[in-house]
């Protein structure tokens, strides 16, 4: 069998050519997001300023998940004070040397001024880790006004020993005397430019109190250092070591981040990915071998048992999938590059984050798609092994207008379980079930693609009327078409309907998401003014400045934010989840933000407490008086009581905890936004101009532009999921072109006849046309269609209204670029078809 | 000119009804024949006179609604799925209309097709031999595409006649072809009866093809409604006008 599959496949390139596409593609795509998931694991950059220390020992950065990937903490956990001299007693430590590091702007002229590259600012014995070395006579800091700076700053600065530099902190300045130039080996590659102050007055400005953010190593010679690493972990508790390029893990903090984000992403659209690849290679392999029914009818006929048809089926699946997969695979690489850039582009990756390459994902796309080939192969085998071999004798290949009861039934209860899904939010708010509600989506579309050729008949037979009438003799014959070959039309329409369903699910939740976040700061944000920081945020000093200016007529209220994990009960069973966090000080509130109180009130918030949104405090479970379970961003736990329940969660965070409390758990300390409200609107704004002047890099503007500020973040993030959904757009696109082509190519015979019965080629192609059309009408329609409850679902569960927020543009984009694709993918073959010669293509076999 | 030893192929009161209710079509009603070892016999008939259902439940293609079929000493409307395809694949040969062979294997696959699926051996000179016997010996590597219809009908002939099978059913096998090439296809047949002692049952409406046969069966609405021994294509003609029923 395996030798005629060989042959087969051999003989019919063509006819093998959709679903081989089908396969590869998927290949690719699984690769790419292999690569992706295992990038957010192991990826990132080789260290630079810990090159030259041997071990690195950082803070649990982490929370463990039992079976599943650690959660990772937003803030910075670092180390107490301690742990230098702990680490530097364990035997074969050569030195031991703690590190900060605090973002710094350089001030010129009372200005931020522009450096080459951001700069860092960290405790000078952190030094030896890199190593940097003194320029000449200088000599690094001693005093907490002294500074020796990295050459590439202080030469784009003209600075030299004995002058002075300006650096800023959250816009609070100091000066400080140069002491020395340092230089690094291979400096000019550097991802910052690093100055070096006193371990004490680098630890103040970075609000670490004593404690360090890593502890460097350099081993003593002739000291393996894995032994090391395994023996400081042995002998300092809570602490974790890394070595090699892993180093670079503690030493870029914003790469972790992007790390997490970047395997969420991945993984949350490999779901998908993997999900609908299945089921484009099944439907692309069930075409391929409907088209061969007749010589399948003719091996029953001359004595091919049913098993032997299906081994043959088997055989030629494996052997087509196994070599598309492995080619495949190679390609899959180059798009996860491209994927990297694109995020890139979009800001969820820094631009040098390098991807993690190991053949792992490839292997895994490719016994995925074996996997996923041989199921398909299976499911499509089945009716030309029960094919009656009389077929093979007939004229024409009729055929067989029944789908199986089997079909009928898991299209039924699919479209039921996608229904029931979308339908959720309406019962029980929360992440959950707005998560169920988008899943909603796959199982409608899966569901309505298995009845697929009823749902078709009824859709040409509603049509049919109108087209008739519009196009007597072309729309006759189309209509006609489409209702004797329901089935053919409906593989070619079940990708359009996926794609139109997927894509419109996935951009108007975003859109809706989007929407009601605007509309949530728009409203919520009652202040009249705010200041906004450059770099690190705004300091503490800057609100105390602000408070003493403005007096008691005006609430000064500081936002500082963060990512807490909550633990909660889901569906009976422990949860945790990272959640985004706002400190505020409730007082004078009503005067700058409204955050839409439900339940309690905000004015109770303090240490011990805590307020949740609607959306949160429906998925925790917990209403005003219980408690919640909360790990802060730096990994300390509180078990605080809901005072206050509101509904503004889009567009503030979900959780609402004291400012002093959150602000000491986060790495900087500082303030992403001041809100200022409440007194005369002139004056404070004249007063902030002058405040803000006085602190390097700080912005004073409007309540208005901060909602504008926060729209532009959001369609960052929207951004980031559109590139990341792109690939699975072009997936889809190429499967749908891929299975009208291989639908349209399949009936030069029936062209020829038309043709022979007297129908120019400009009737064809114009009943090909209305085909097209009718095709892209009726998929675009029930692709919406089955988009619509699940958005009116995620719209319910995010928003509390039944109207998701459908934009025009992407509206418009889905319909033209499904139009386009339509008429292309039909008209392209069948003019290629119309191309023979009435006579010959009539003679052609099958 | 043919000998009356048992019979290959014995139908008895086979009636076939396809569909149901109001779809209700009865193919064949009580058809019995006996269709003799080492013959050539030709079916005609009226299209839709059960012709082609005759020959599909002769050659266990199909089983009949109710009656009985014989090929040889087998009782074939009693066998399972299985048992009949491996009926067909050691003891039956076909040759259809068109749409015989499978366009991607070459000829030598094609004609040693029944011998693969049995799991046999396969010789290559005895292939070489069957497919010479056609005319077809130096096309061997050829695809069904390279070759004309009558030489693509002569393949299909081949492996029909490549597991040496009880009999050869052929639904009109020159159908599609001109009349020097379905001459050519016909005289073949014609041989193999002759020559190798072969049972030959071919479905044709054509009098000239019907006069290469021993004895004609004639079809009508199911029933046979006539049998001409040693046909020439005049008395075959002769015989359709008088039955009139086309
Ligand atoms: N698969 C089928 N389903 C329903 N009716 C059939 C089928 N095959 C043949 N028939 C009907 O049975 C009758 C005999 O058909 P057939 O044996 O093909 O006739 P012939 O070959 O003599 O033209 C015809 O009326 C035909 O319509
Ligand atoms: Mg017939």
């Amino acid at each position: 069998m395996r030798d005629i599959a060989r042959k087969t496949i051999k003989g019919r390139k063509a006819g093998f050519a959709g679903a081989f596409l089908a396969v590869l593609l998927a290949s690719v795509l699984v690769t790419a997001l292999g690569v992706l998931v295992e990038s957010g694991v192991r990826g990132g950059l080789p260290p630079q300023r810990y090159d030259g220390a041997d071990v690195v020992v950082g803070g649990v950065q982490a929370l463990p998940v039992v079976e599943d990937t650690d959660l990772p903490l937003s803030e910075r956990v670092r180390l107490p004070a301690g742990v230098v001299d702990a680490v530097a007693a364990v035997p074969g430590v050569a030195e031991a040397a703690g590190d900060v590091a605090v973002p710094v702007s350089v001030v010129a002229g009372g200005a931020v001024a522009d450096t080459p590259r951001p700069v860092t600012g960290h405790g000078w014995s952190s030094a030896v880790l890199t190593p940097f070395e003194v320029d000449g006579d200088g000599a690094g800091p001693e005093r907490d006004d002294e500074v020796a700076l990295e050459d590439d700053l202080a030469s784009s600065l003209g600075a030299g020993v004995g002058d002075r530099v300006e650096l800023a902190v959250g816009g609070v300045a100091s000066e400080y005397t140069v002491t020395g130039v340092v230089t690094r080996p291979g400096g000019a590659d550097a991802r910052e430019s690093a100055v070096f102050l006193t371990d004490e007055r680098a630890g103040e400005l970075a609000g670490a109190e004593g404690r360090w953010d890593a502890v460097g190593v350099v081993a003593a010679d002739g000291v393996a250092t894995d032994d090391l690493a395994g023996r400081i972990a042995d002998a300092v508790p809570g602490v974790r070591t890394y070595t090699g390029d892993a180093r670079g893990h503690v030493e870029f903090f914003d790469i972790g981040r992007a790390r997490s984000e970047l395997t969420f992403l991945a993984l949350s659209l490999a779901g998908t990915t993997v999900l609908i690849a299945m089921f484009v290679v099944a439907s692309t392999l069930a075409l391929s071998i409907q088209q061969r029914r007749r010589e399948f009818a003719l091996l029953r006929a001359v004595g091919a048992k049913r098993g032997q048809v299906r081994r043959l089926v088997g055989a030629e699946v494996m052997l087509l999938a196994g070599t598309a997969a492995v080619l495949g695979a190679v390609p899959g690489y180059l798009v996860a590059v491209l994927l990297g850039r694109g995020f890139a582009g979009s800001g969820l990756l820094p631009a040098d984050f390098r991807l993690a390459m190991s053949p792992l994902p490839g292997l895994a796309a490719i016994v995925l798609c074996l996997v996923t080939a041989r199921l398909a192969g299976w499911v499509a085998a089945r009716r030309p092994a029960r094919l009656n071999p009389v077929e093979a004798l007939g004229e024409s290949a009729v055929e067989e207008p029944r789908l199986g009861t089997g079909r009928v039934i898991a299209g039924v209860v699919l479209i039921l379980l996608g229904l029931a899904a979308s339908g959720i939010p309406m019962l029980v708010p929360g992440t959950v079930a707005v998560a169920g509600a988008a899943g909603g989506a796959l199982l409608l579309a899966i569901g309505v693609a298995l009845l697929g050729p009823r749902v078709l008949g009824a859709a040409a037979g509603l049509l049919a009327a109108p087209v008739r009438r519009l196009s007597p003799v072309h729309g006759y014959l189309a209509t006609a078409n489409m209702r004797a070959n329901s089935r053919r039309l409906a593989a070619a329409v079940t990708p359009i309907v996926l794609a139109v369903a997927v894509v419109s699910v996935q951009l108007f939740s975003q859109s809706t998401l989007a929407a009601a976040a605007g509309r949530q700061t728009v409203d919520g944000v009652v202040a009249g003014h705010v200041v906004t920081g450059s770099d690190g945020g705004v300091g503490a000093a800057v609100t105390d400045e602000l408070r003493r200016e403005l007096g008691d007529d005006a609430t000064v209220t500081p936002v500082v934010h963060s990512q807490v994990v909550v633990r909660y009960t889901e569906l009976g069973d422990p949860a945790q989840e990272t959640f985004a966090a706002q400190g505020l000080d409730p007082a004078g509130l009503e005067r700058t933000l409204d955050l839409e109180v439900r339940d309690g009130d905000l004015g109770d918030l303090r240490d011990g407490t805590v307020a949740l949104s609607r959306n949160a405090s429906a998925t925790f479970g917990a209403s005003v008086g219980e408690t919640v379970e909360i790990v802060l961003g730096d990994g300390t736990a509180i078990e605080p009581t809901v005072v206050a329940v509101y509904g503004r969660g889009l567009g503030f965070g979900d959780l609402t905890l004291p400012h002093d409390q959150l602000a000491a758990h986060t790495t900087t300390g500082q303030d992403s936004w001041v809100l200022i409200g409440g007194a005369d609107a002139e004056a404070t704004g004249d007063t902030l101009a002058r405040v803000a002047a006085a602190y390097p890099g700080l912005v004073a503007g409007t309540g208005a532009g901060l909602s504008a500020a926060g729209s532009a973040e959001r369609s960052a993030e929207s951004s980031t999921s559109l590139v990341a959904l792109l690939a699975l757009l072009a997936y889809l696109a190429v499967s749908v072109v891929n299975t009208l082509v291989m639908a349209t190519s399949e009936r030069t015979r029936e062209f020829a006849l038309l043709r022979l019965a007297g129908a120019g080629r400009r009737h064809v192609l114009a009943m090909m046309r209305v085909e097209a059309a009718v095709i892209v009408a009726v998929s675009v329609v029930v692709g919406l269609l089955v988009a619509l409850p699940p958005l009116v679902g995620v719209s319910v569960g995010l928003t509390e209204s039944f109207l998701p927020s459908i934009s025009a543009a992407g509206f418009l984009g889905i319909v033209l670029t499904t139009a386009l694709l339509g008429f292309l993918a039909i008209g392209v073959p069948a003019r290629a078809a119309l191309r023979l010669r009435p006579v010959d293509a009539i003679g052609l076999r099958e | 000119m043919h000998t009356m030893t048992a019979p290959a192929v014995r139908l008895d009161a086979v009636t076939k009804i396809y569909g149901s209710g109001d779809n209700r079509v009865t193919a064949l009603r009580e058809v019995g024949a006996d269709l003799a070892t080492g013959t050539f016999t030709a079916i005609m008939g009226p299209s839709g006179s059960g012709k082609s259902t005759f020959l599909q439940c002769a050659a266990g293609l199909d089983r009949p609604t109710s009656g009985s079929v014989r090929l040889g000493d087998t009782e074939l409307s009693t066998l399972s799925d299985n048992e009949l395809t491996v009926v067909r694949r050691d003891r039956i040969g076909f040759v259809f209309q068109a749409y015989n062979l499978l366009s991607s294997l070459s000829v030598e696959d094609n004609v040693s097709l029944p011998l693969r699926l049995a799991g046999r051996r396969i010789d290559p000179d005895w292939i070489a031999r069957v497919a010479g016997s056609v005319g077809l010996g130096e096309h061997l590597q050829r695809r069904p595409a390279q070759l004309s219809g009558g030489q693509q009908q002569r393949v299909a002939i081949a492996r029909a006649l490549v597991t040496e099978p009880d009999a050869v059913f052929a639904d009109e096998p020159t159908g599609a072809l001109d009349t020097r090439t379905g001459r050519q296809v016909l005289e073949l047949l014609r041989r193999v009866v002759d020559e190798s002692g072969q049972t030959v049952v071919m479905v044709t409406h054509d009098p000239v093809a019907a006069s290469f046969a021993d004895r004609v069966l004639f079809l009508a609405d199911g029933r046979i409604t006539g049998v001409v021994d040693a046909p020439t294509a005049e008395l075959v003609a002769e015989r359709m006008t008088k039955l009139g029923a086309w």
